[in-house]
């Protein structure tokens, strides 16, 4: 924590070794988050490269007292969401299913499988969950309902993955 | 394979692990990325870019710039900068001025006797002031598209100095650092000036508290030991304003909002463009009858909320506002508005050194009249950081240039509601917190940590009433940095810490010869420092692994310091494998009482209260764990507010509130949950 605090301080200033740092610990499930919410690759990819050449440009407008994942994971989510709603209005193009290169294991593969298959909120829902690590208020926020909405829709979704894989 | 049902945890996990096979494009690898940001400053130095400049930029532009400030002070005219093709305004640019920015430096031109001191001085209208702004705009254009600008005007701008008679305000009182009056039994915010009142998310008088809740409002809630009541609801009158801060002033209680309001400007026939003003409200409710709040008055001042303080009866706003610059002035907008007012131009202070257009806009509101304004002053200034002494704002902000951190101050006096301009200062390093600066008969002690030839470094340096440095020692503690500190008078405290910590006490009587008394090495290190009575110091922060620095949990300190040249640990407790500290960026979230010798603070999922006697040491009073939102990655353990009044001790968020029987060994007697 305290160690975040520094680096955070540094990049604010300008140091781009420092902001490297703080994205080496999270570009994993920066890109993750997105893949898992776009169901496309090469989307995933733009959008979180620009979501860090975003960040880095404002950087300065991080409270001490916020997360820089928090942070950063918003702009992210909101880059995504926007895209979402592009894919809606691109009825001709469709999302590709969620594919990795390697499938290591059945279940993997089922679980990835089941998980393109909720709808898009759920999806973001779990997403910002998993891969964001925002807890359910701040969920919320972001999406703008109140967290016991979330909370059940998160539910909803978590049983409907039941089944799928049933 | 066997499919069970999996219940929601294990599906959660199972997503979580499903992706970890997802392999990550090269391109976004970090390698990749610090490359693209390393290309993307090199690339801002040779061609266009917003703010940031390379270090051989930097000192040209501060050479231009203050050569056009000068300009434009003595000629009173408006100056110019044409070599790109930028703006030309009209009324000037004589072709003289023009060569002579161009070329090498010639003599320098009579200045007008400052009237103001230091570099800090109003405009005197709002034409110099549109001027200035644009002068910054078109310097910062001017010096990128020449490819290597010749003049080097001065290589060190000779600063008006104190052989002026400067006026402003030397009321020194001798600032203590200790526990600030008690009024009452009952805990006070604890803020980092004694006198200097701070706003807070809860706040309690003894009899009742004041919570503010999410974005709507205050809650007010009576206590009577283990019970506790709801009495009133404080809503901001405007439905889409945020609740930001709130003061309480005996039968007063101050809510301090932040809204936008959004309108059309017409630009062209038939075409508009939304323009949103940000501003601040401060609105004062008699709460002599708890159960029926009324307000009494309220002002708006523009831009966004910074900080507040409060200081006898004024309360002091600070908001950042944006100018908005246009060719034409009265295209323009350069006056933020309060009360829906234009401010006026001579309230507007400029620093010689302009870093941006932003601006700090500075209110002084009396509490016995909140209707109105007291006083307004602005400066331009994107200085966001705030020091509030009994006697003077110091704002600051760093900067990294060539390599190095920078710190600029701004220093205003204040009293009684009137705000004025005093000094504007620098040191190299910056401040790890606002603990790291401290006023004191007149002088301005700080400490920073500073990054040299890649290696840290830390300084400690005192100015005088001028911000000039009268005395300093530098180069201690190489290769750690400062992670807390305490400044009491004539004796400072404070930590640095790479491997192990050296708590370093300091002698600053003679300030122009400041003295290191002694250095105690201890493994760990402090990151808040606060007196405890007589001859203690009480640290809260980390314990960790000397040999390699990593924290291995939480930890307090008891100092003896009664030799400041010996100082020694007299107990330590450790709380292992805690990481979560919110003590450590933010003083607020501390509940402390020496004189009660009661404090309390939120570590990971819990909160905790200790107290300290000489006999048995620190001693455990409460570990309550908080109901945190299961399943989060982090800790909103910020949001807690612990309290006492008289024999009780309340805990506080936006959602409830607890209360424990102090003299029934904290024991969980009473709930308000808050809907």
């Amino acid at each position: 924590m305290e160690e975040q605090t520094t680096l955070i301080h540094q990049a604010k200033l300008g140091n781009p070794q420092a902001f490297a740092k703080l994205y080496e610990e999270i570009y994993r499930d920066m890109y993750r988050f997105a893949w898992y919410l776009l169901k496309n690759s090469h989307d995933a990819e733009d959008l979180v490269s620009e979501t860090v050449m975003d960040a880095w440009a404002g950087i300065r407008g991080l409270k001490k007292e916020e997360s820089f994942r928090a942070w950063i994971f918003r702009i992210l989510s909101n880059k995504c969401r926007k895209r979402l709603k592009e894919y809606l209005s691109r009825t001709e193009e469709l999302p590709e299913h969620l594919e990795s290169e390697q499938r290591n294991r059945e279940e993997d593969m089922d679980v990835k499988e089941a998980f393109s298959r909720l709808e898009e909120e759920e999806r973001l829902i779990l997403s910002l969950r998993i891969f964001g690590g925002y807890s359910s208020k701040e969920i919320g926020a972001c999406l703008n309902m109140n967290d016991a909405t979330v909370r059940s829709r998160q539910k909803r979704a978590l049983e409907k993955m039941q089944r799928y894989l049933a | 394979m066997d499919k069970k049902i999996w219940n929601e945890e294990e599906i959660l996990n199972k997503i979580k692990e499903s992706a970890e096979d997802v392999e990550v494009p090269e391109s976004l690898s970090p390698e990749q990325i610090l490359k693209k940001l390393e290309e993307q400053e090199r690339k801002k130095d040779s061609t266009q870019g917003e703010e940031e400049t390379t270090q051989k930029e930097q000192k040209k532009i501060s050479h231009w710039r203050k050569y056009a400030v000068r300009l434009a002070e003595t000629a009173a005219v408006l100056l110019i900068v044409a070599a790109a093709g930028s703006q030309i305004r009209e009324n000037r640019v004589p072709a003289e001025e023009k060569a002579a920015l161009e070329t090498e430096m010639v003599a320098e031109p009579e200045q007008q006797a400052a009237l103001y001191p230091g570099d800090l001085r109003p405009v005197t209208d709002s034409a110099e002031l549109f001027q200035k702004l644009w002068d910054y705009r078109n310097i910062q254009m001017l010096t990128r598209s020449l490819s290597s600008p010749k003049a080097v005007l001065y290589s060190d701008m000779a600063v008006e100095e104190a052989d002026m008679d400067m006026v402003y305000d030397s009321g020194a009182t001798s600032v203590q650092n200790t526990a600030a009056s008690e009024t009452g039994d009952f805990s006070e915010t604890n803020t980092r000036e004694a006198g200097v009142d701070e706003g807070d998310i809860v706040k309690t008088d003894g009899k009742f508290l004041y919570i503010i809740k999410g974005n709507s409002g205050v809650r007010i809630v009576k206590l009577d030991g283990a019970k506790m009541e709801e009495t009133a609801v404080i809503h901001p009158e405007s439905l889409n304003e945020n609740t930001c801060d709130m003061y309480l002033d005996g039968d007063r209680l101050i809510l301090i909002t932040k809204g936008t309001q959004s309108s059309m400007t017409e630009s062209d026939t038939d075409v508009y463009t939304v323009e949103n003003k940000e501003y601040v409200r401060v609105t004062t409710y008699d709460i002599a009858d708890r159960k029926e709040p009324k307000e009494i008055g309220n002002v708006t001042q523009e831009g966004s909320y910074k900080s507040s303080r409060k200081n006898g009866e004024y309360l002091y706003l600070f908001t950042a506002f944006e100018p908005r610059l246009e060719t034409k002035e009265d295209q323009s907008r350069i006056m933020p508005l309060i009360n829906g007012t234009e401010m006026e131009a001579q309230r507007i202070y400029v620093p010689e050194y302009l870093k941006n257009t932003t601006y700090l806009v500075m209110g002084a509101i009396d509490l016995e009249k909140p209707s109105e304004m007291a006083d307004s002053k602005a400066v331009v200034s994107g200085a966001d950081s705030f020091y509030v002494s009994q006697d003077h704002i110091y704002i600051y902000n760093e900067e990294w240039a060539n390599e190095t951190y920078v710190t600029r101050i701004l220093k205003f006096g204040y009293k009684d509601g009137e705000i004025t301009g005093a000094a504007a200062g620098q040191v190299d390093g910056y401040l790890n917190d606002s603990f790291s600066i401290d006023e004191y008969q007149g002088y301005l002690r700080l400490v920073v940590t500073d990054w040299n030839s890649g290696e840290d470094k830390n300084s400690l340096y005192i100015l005088d009433e001028d911000l000039k440095i009268v005395g300093e020692i530098t180069d201690l503690a190489p290769g750690e940095t400062i992670r807390s500190a305490r400044f009491m008078g004539d004796t400072g405290y404070f930590v640095t810490f790479r491997q192990m910590d050296p708590l370093f006490s300091v002698d600053l009587s003679d300030p122009e010869n400041p003295k290191i008394l002694g250095e105690l090495k201890i493994p760990g290190f402090s990151s808040y420092l606060h007196v405890y009575g007589e001859n203690l110091l009480l640290g809260i922060g980390y314990e960790a692994d000397p040999d390699n620095g990593s924290t291995t949990g939480v930890k307090i300190s008891m100092f003896d310091i009664s030799d400041p040249s010996n100082v020694t640990e007299i107990d330590k407790y450790v709380i292992n494998g805690a990481v979560s500290l919110p003590a450590a960026d933010s003083y607020k979230t501390v509940m402390i009482d020496p004189e009660k010798n009661l404090f309390g603070f939120a570590c990971d999922s819990e909160y905790l209260v200790f107290s300290y006697d000489a006999e048995n040491g620190f001693v455990n009073e409460l570990t309550h764990h908080l109901m945190t939102e299961g399943n989060s990655y982090w800790y909103d353990n910020a949001d807690y507010r612990g309290m006492y009044a008289g024999d009780w001790f309340y805990l506080a968020d936006e959602e409830e509130v607890l209360a424990f029987d102090m003299a029934g060994e904290f024991g969980l007697e009473g709930r308000l949950e808050l809907d």
